[in-house]
């Protein structure tokens, strides 16, 4: 009877087991609640739509964004924001510049954490020598001062969209080091560090299963906010005239306006709208960022 | 209702809301502290001395429900205005945190935070509350007090620490002081220090001492063993432990590695918080059809109380 | 035999190593299989480091780790991986004991995936182990903010344990926890080092757990090891000054 109820008992272990081992090996940390948080939702719904803006750009456009014709319209059913100087559609030019817009922010932004991660990585996993070297190294990348920097390299390299990105990327990864590095300076003292390497586990796995992992969170957050930067970075350069002419961005947009009588002409829907569009996708990435409450931790105090 | 106590605590009760549904952390509460009197409240994590600790200063209130009264001093504490209850904690009673490392601001001096807190309570100013700053870490035992005053946290051991918190908590003589787990990880000489100190500074005020430790609950003269949000038994702290009433409590004495280190069987968790019936009978060897009833803390003998009902 | 033979250990910190941190002296230590070794000590006595240094999670300054005849100190950190299962570490802090990314299952998984065990097997082996050490599988898919420490050190022994170890460090291992959870794991790591014949060392300020569970007790003063001989002994008629000092503290 007593040996019937413990097989039982096995039994049903195994099931849970069974259970918890298809969760785990499978969706389970995918699917885990993560906590609802209406700031995220808005920051991911707005990002979402402005890639779709960015892919979908030749089909929703209304017109040829190069199509020259009569210059200097106002705002009307078939022009929702008039044309330019040449008479091109400020509409379509507006969806068209966010491809430029997001893909130099997204490749900048992983050139500059790609770096920033590993040197930060590097630094605090191997204190000593090697760690004094790269945070002195990134310290001195810090005190450069980046915009002026980046407007003399700019200048002296031919303006093109793919000499733009690295320079951004190249310019942005001290602060992320920093970050990640004094986070990996806390999770390494960590006991579980320790036990993992008494288990024989070689350093490279530790970096990469445990180090990474509990770093991860600093990393999308800088992430998110390394696109927003270098995006401005981007706006920045272009509406200084060194932008890429082949692939306009809203900072060129604006840049344009500028020079071709948009301001002086008053022409709001030609330099406004694509400065909103700056504002709105920093926003985005700057609401994903942002903390959600966690649960209280005060169960801990019972 | 004057009931005659320094603090009076009547069904008091506090409940956490989760994901996973309400956890009651204490349950109807009872407690009576005199003027002059210490009192361990001795349990495993996760029984609600913690949180009794902070609830009878009235610090869950914006994450929990609580429900029930204190009085101290016959004042409701539930009913105090901010500015009475701002005087009472940090003046009237003190809290000896847990984590003494995490309890001090790491980027100002100890003794500035001591002093700031005394001046808080109105004790002293400026030149006066700093020289009762440097006494009370001498009294708390550091040779060299002026050292410690001048210290940031982070330069201090654990003990050292904790020395620091209690000096601080009893710079502004309150008449009570709830000391949460003063002992925790500390070595058998730092403990033995940091318990006689404690009594030393607290002598001429009420104490309860929120401890994992027997060996700590044995330095007060009366303990409330707390079993899953519950007192299951309370008495003078000699007699209880010499003589238990209750399984568990005998269980806690046993489990002691000097006394044999049996386990209790079964384990404990926060859900068995909401359990019909006696809380402890899953792991109650005596455990009968009468214990699906919830036992009262009956009164067994002369001061001694016993939630159980084969005691 | 897991011999420690005049083991010393010197920190450096500041410019150039320029001050520099004596934490182990001169220490000479052996835990023979089956046997519990005490090894006590205030806090910062060196104990934690000896106890590092026995697994080589931290190099000596000088002196010989020798492992059932093998000296071990210098060999390359490649070839003493074979050697790393052998001797297993575990320690004080439940709370960051295991990493809080994963679940308990997950970080189980790690050491039996270290071993090799194939999947097919590595069920059958978790339902031995952690019937073992009592781990309870309704709550291996949390994480370890979610459960009490006494389960984190079970998770941890599980973890420990697949690798059949021949000594165990035991750095602390159940100071931060309760005391029927303590007298729970202890009376299990007890009973696995005479079944399994596991040899250990046991290090902790508690005079009381180690009197309970060690066979032999070393003493350990500000990186010396002072005085060392049979438990019974040991409490009955201390040698050292500090010893002596040590028990009429306790009581």
């Amino acid at each position: 009877m007593q040996r019937a109820a413990s097989i039982c008992e096995v039994l049903k272990n195994m099931e849970i087991i069974e259970r918890k081992w298809f969760r785990s090996l499978n969706i389970g940390r995918f699917t885990e609640q993560i906590p609802f948080s209406p700031i995220k939702t808005i920051g991911i719904s707005i990002l979402i739509a402005l890639v779709f803006i960015a892919i979908a750009a030749p089909y929703i456009a209304p017109h040829d964004p190069e199509k020259t014709g009569i210059p200097y319209q106002s705002p009307s059913t078939d022009h929702f924001l008039g044309t330019n100087d040449l008479g091109q559609d400020i509409f379509s030019e507006l969806l068209y510049a966010s491809r430029t817009s997001l893909v130099v922010g997204f490749l900048a932004a992983i050139i500059s954490i790609v770096i920033g991660v590993s040197v930060g990585l590097m630094a605090g996993y191997y204190r000593g020598w090697v760690g004094e070297l790269l945070m002195g190294m990134t310290d001195v990348f810090l005190l450069i001062p980046g915009l002026p920097l980046m407007i003399i390299l700019a200048a002296y390299l031919s303006p093109s969209m793919w000499n733009i990105i690295p320079v951004i990327g190249l310019l942005w990864w001290c602060s992320t080091a920093r970050v990640v590095h004094s986070r990996v300076l806390q999770v390494r003292e960590m006991q579980f560090i320790e036990s993992t390497r008494a288990l024989g586990y070689s350093d490279s796995y530790i970096l990469h299963k445990h180090v990474l992992a509990n770093t991860k969170e600093v990393i999308y957050a800088k992430f998110s906010l390394a696109v927003a930067s270098a995006m401005l970075a981007e706006a920045s350069l272009s509406f200084l005239g060194l932008g890429d002419p082949l692939n306009i961005s809203w900072g060129e947009m604006i840049h344009f306006a500028f020079t071709r009588g948009g301001f002086a002409n008053d022409m709001w829907w030609w330099y406004l709208p694509p400065g909103l569009m700056i504002c709105i996708t920093v926003l985005a990435f700057v609401l994903i960022t942002m903390e959600s409450r966690k649960e209280s931790r005060l169960v801990e105090l019972i | 209702m004057s009931q005659g106590g320094l603090l009076v605590v009547r069904g008091l009760s506090v409940a956490f809301k989760t994901q996973k549904g309400t956890v009651q952390a204490i349950d109807g509460i009872d407690l009576d502290l005199n003027e002059n009197e210490t009192l361990a409240i001795v349990g495993e994590s996760g029984c609600g001395k913690s949180v009794l600790g902070h609830a009878i200063m009235r610090l869950l209130d914006d994450i929990a429900v609580v429900r029930g009264s204190v009085l101290f001093r016959d004042k409701e504490v539930y009913e105090m205005e901010t500015t009475a209850l701002l005087n009472l904690r940090g003046g009237l009673i003190s809290l000896v945190p847990q984590s003494p490392s995490s309890s001090f601001n790491p980027v100002i001096k100890i003794g500035k935070q001591i002093e700031e807190l005394i001046e808080k309570a109105g004790k002293e100013k400026g030149i006066g509350a700093r020289k009762r700053a440097v006494e009370y870490l001498s009294m708390a035992g550091f040779s060299q007090p002026e050292q410690i005053y001048e210290s940031y946290p982070h330069r201090l051991s654990g003990g050292m620490c904790e020395r620091a918190l209690i000096a601080m908590a009893l710079s502004v003589e309150p008449e009570l002081v709830i000391a949460d787990e003063p002992t925790k990880g500390l070595d058998a000489l730092s403990r033995k220090n940091i318990l006689g100190m404690l009594h030393k500074l607290a002598k001429d005020a009420s104490m309860i001492m929120i401890t994992h430790d027997l060996k700590a609950a044995e330095t007060c003269g009366r303990i409330a063993v707390m079993y899953s949000g519950e007192i299951v038994e309370e008495g003078p702290t000699g007699i209880v432990l010499n003589n238990p009433r209750h399984v568990y409590t005998k269980g806690l004495i046993d489990a002691q590695p000097s006394r044999g280190m049996k386990p209790i069987k079964g384990r404990h968790n926060l859900f068995s918080h909401n359990a019909l019936g006696c809380r402890f009978k899953e792991r109650c060897d005596a455990a009968s059809s009468e214990c699906s009833n919830h036992p009262l803390l009956n009164i067994v003998e002369d001061c001694r109380k016993v939630r159980c009902c084969h005691a | 035999m897991l011999e420690l033979v005049e083991i010393s250990k010197e920190f450096r910190t500041g410019f150039l190593g320029k001050n520099v941190k004596q934490a182990v002296l001169d220490a000479t230590l052996c835990v023979d299989r089956g046997e519990i070794v005490g090894l006590i000590g205030e806090s910062g006595c060196g104990k934690s480091t000896l106890g590092r240094i026995a697994v080589k999670l931290l190099m000596p300054s000088s002196g010989r780790i020798i492992l059932d005849g093998v000296d071990v100190t210098d060999m390359p950190e490649k070839r003493f991986r074979e050697f790393r299962r052998q001797v297993q570490i575990i320690f004080q802090h439940p709370e960051t004991a295991l990493d809080p990314q994963y679940t308990l299952l997950e970080s189980i998984l790690e050491s039996f995936n270290k071993i090799g065990i194939p999947e097919s097997e590595q069920k059958d082996m978790l339902l031995d182990i952690s019937e073992e050490v009592n781990l309870p599988l309704d709550i291996i898919d949390r994480h370890p903010n979610q459960v009490s420490g006494g389960e984190i050190q079970r998770a941890v022994l599980t973890r420990v344990f697949a690798f059949e170890p021949k000594y165990l460090i035991l750095d602390e291992p159940t100071s931060m926890l309760d005391v029927s959870v303590q007298a729970h794991i202890l009376q299990l790591l007890k009973k696995k080092a005479k079944q399994d014949n596991v040899g250990m060392l046991f290090i902790s300020h508690d005079l009381e757990v180690i009197r309970a569970m060690c066979d032999r007790v070393a003493v350990m003063k500000e990186g010396r090891i002072l005085e060392e001989g049979d438990t019974s002994k040991m409490f009955l008629s201390p040698k050292s000054g500090y010893m002596k000092q040590l028990l009429v503290n306790s009581d």
